[in-house]
């Protein structure tokens, strides 16, 4: 059995691979409530406008209750790279289950089927659907062919490095173990420091050292890929 | 510690959280009938507080899923150490998840909003004391706001299937039942024995439902913060570099 994790992967129809993080229920609800609160906010400041102007107001407040409520997520989702402000406080983004951006008709029908997945009460059947799926999709989604997934959008901050001697590893290293490499010497401060060398003992057959020393070697080597790197 | 059950990697804690859900999806049925099993004595526990008051009832379930929880991370932690994972091994070896602050749990800590991720690091790692404190600050440094909004949201998921469940009952029920009911004149106070035993019967099934993934939320996050804190997902990758590179000196330049 492979192993669990949370992701799952895609092929796109240019050959590339790419793993699709779908997020789950918890970060979903809590979008929903922030643009739910969005959502309650202009209309709230509608009747406040509006109700100066008698039957005309009250037609334009209908009107502005259906267009907020069946279009405020179709325009967002569409117009605004996959989340509505909700989403985007959460940094998750609605696309398509192959990995390509969500368009018009796929974000119709899974806010259509929105009054599905509510029933019977506060998105009980969305959310039994989602628990029932591995990409965590409603029923609305599942329609729709559509995901929401965690965004990328995290600011990436370079932790700098523990100043120190520069060298190269004494073997070639491959990508994911220069990254392994790299990762340990960014993470050293948060690292305890028995922990650390623990795993810097791991490389004895490689840096002829242990204990402090060993840390050292690699933060070292990792020192040389960051200025070969950048 | 070393797991091919899952991927890790430090993720953020939303995806930590989802990573926990794969993990109680994978366990679903073994944590489900464990549910199910530990809720038999707190449902007879609920139906003598039906006696005395109905709104008692509800309040000795919410207060016991504390007891059912350690059932369920063990049953989690089994899983992710390759050991048997189904309820007869579990209930077998309850003396292994019934210690480690299980009295806490259900007093003091019974209120504590990050009880999902305080959870594994009292069961599991066995401390005691002051150690225990300082772990557990150390490990939820942090992550509090995570396992708050994932107890609020929880509560959230709760809310919605109780009120959901009750509203299905509401549409399946014959109309007849209705018509003696009156609800509002009762005052909330004398209400009809079978009212109760179906809204205590509708938060039943919301447990069975809702717990295992909040178990197995709160095990995504704690596992999360000691990947990211013991950086568990360097150590395989160190220990393929000195199995491809052995021994020193060989390989390295002069």
């Amino acid at each position: 059995m492979p192993p669990i994790d949370s992701t799952y992967p895609v092929e796109t129809p240019d050959g590339v691979d790419l793993d699709i993080h779908p997020a789950g229920p918890v970060p979903r609800a809590a979008a929903w409530m922030v643009d739910l609160l969005v959502r309650s906010g202009i209309m709230i400041m509608l009747i406040f406008i509006l109700s100066g102007f008698n039957a005309v107001g009250f037609a334009m407040l209908v009107l502005a209750w259906f267009l907020i409520n069946w279009w405020y997520p179709v325009l967002f989702e569409v117009l605004g790279n996959g989340a509505t402000p909700g989403k985007r406080a959460f940094d998750i983004r609605v696309i398509h289950d192959d990995g390509t951006p969500v368009g018009w008709g796929p974000s119709v029908v899974r806010n259509l089927l929105r009054q599905v997945d509510f029933l019977p009460l506060l998105y009980m059947t969305g959310l039994i659907s989602m628990l029932c799926n591995r990409r965590f999709q409603r029923l609305g989604d599942l329609a729709a062919g559509t995901v929401v997934i965690h965004g990328d959008n995290r600011r990436i901050t370079l932790p700098e490095l523990p100043p120190g001697e520069t060298r190269h590893p004494p073997i070639p290293l491959k990508p994911d173990e220069q990254q392994a490499v790299l990762s340990f010497a960014e993470r050293i401060r948060s690292l305890n420091p028995a922990r650390a060398e623990e795993l810097a003992n791991l490389l004895e057959p490689v840096t002829g050292q242990t204990g402090p020393e060993a840390v050292d070697e690699l933060l070292t080597w990792a020192r040389w890929m960051r200025g070969q790197a950048t | 510690m070393q797991t091919d059950r899952i991927v890790m990697r430090p993720r953020a804690n939303a995806e930590a959280m989802d990573l926990g859900f794969q993990l109680t999806r994978a366990n679903w049925s073994s944590l489900t009938a464990l549910t199910v099993v530990g809720l038999i004595p707190i449902l007879a526990l609920a139906g003598l507080a039906l006696i005395i008051t109905p709104w008692l009832a509800l309040l000795v379930l919410w207060w016991f899923k504390p007891s059912i929880n350690r059932g369920l991370l063990d049953i989690l932690a089994r899983d992710l150490t390759n050991r048997p994972a189904n309820l007869g091994a579990v209930l077998r070896d309850y003396r292994h998840w019934w210690r480690g602050g299980h009295l806490a749990s259900l007093t003091w800590y019974r209120f504590h909003p990050s009880r999902s991720m305080v959870l594994p690091i009292w069961q599991l790692e066995r401390l005691d004391g002051g150690e225990r404190a300082q772990r557990t600050h150390a490990l939820m440094y942090g992550n509090n706001g995570s396992a708050l909004g994932l107890t609020f949201i929880a509560g959230l998921f709760e809310l919605c299937l109780v009120l959901g469940l009750m509203m299905l009952f509401a549409w399946l029920a014959p109309e007849q039942i209705w018509s003696e009911l009156n609800l509002w004149d009762a005052g909330l106070i004398h209400i009809p024995a079978w009212v109760c035993a179906v809204v205590v019967g509708c938060y039943a099934i919301t447990i069975v439902l809702v717990e295992p993934f909040y178990v197995g939320a709160g095990f995504g996050l704690y596992l999360n913060q000691r990947c990211r804190l013991e950086c568990w997902d360097l150590e395989p990758v160190f220990r393929r570099i000195s199995e491809r590179h052995d021994p020193v000196g060989q390989h390295a330049p002069s």
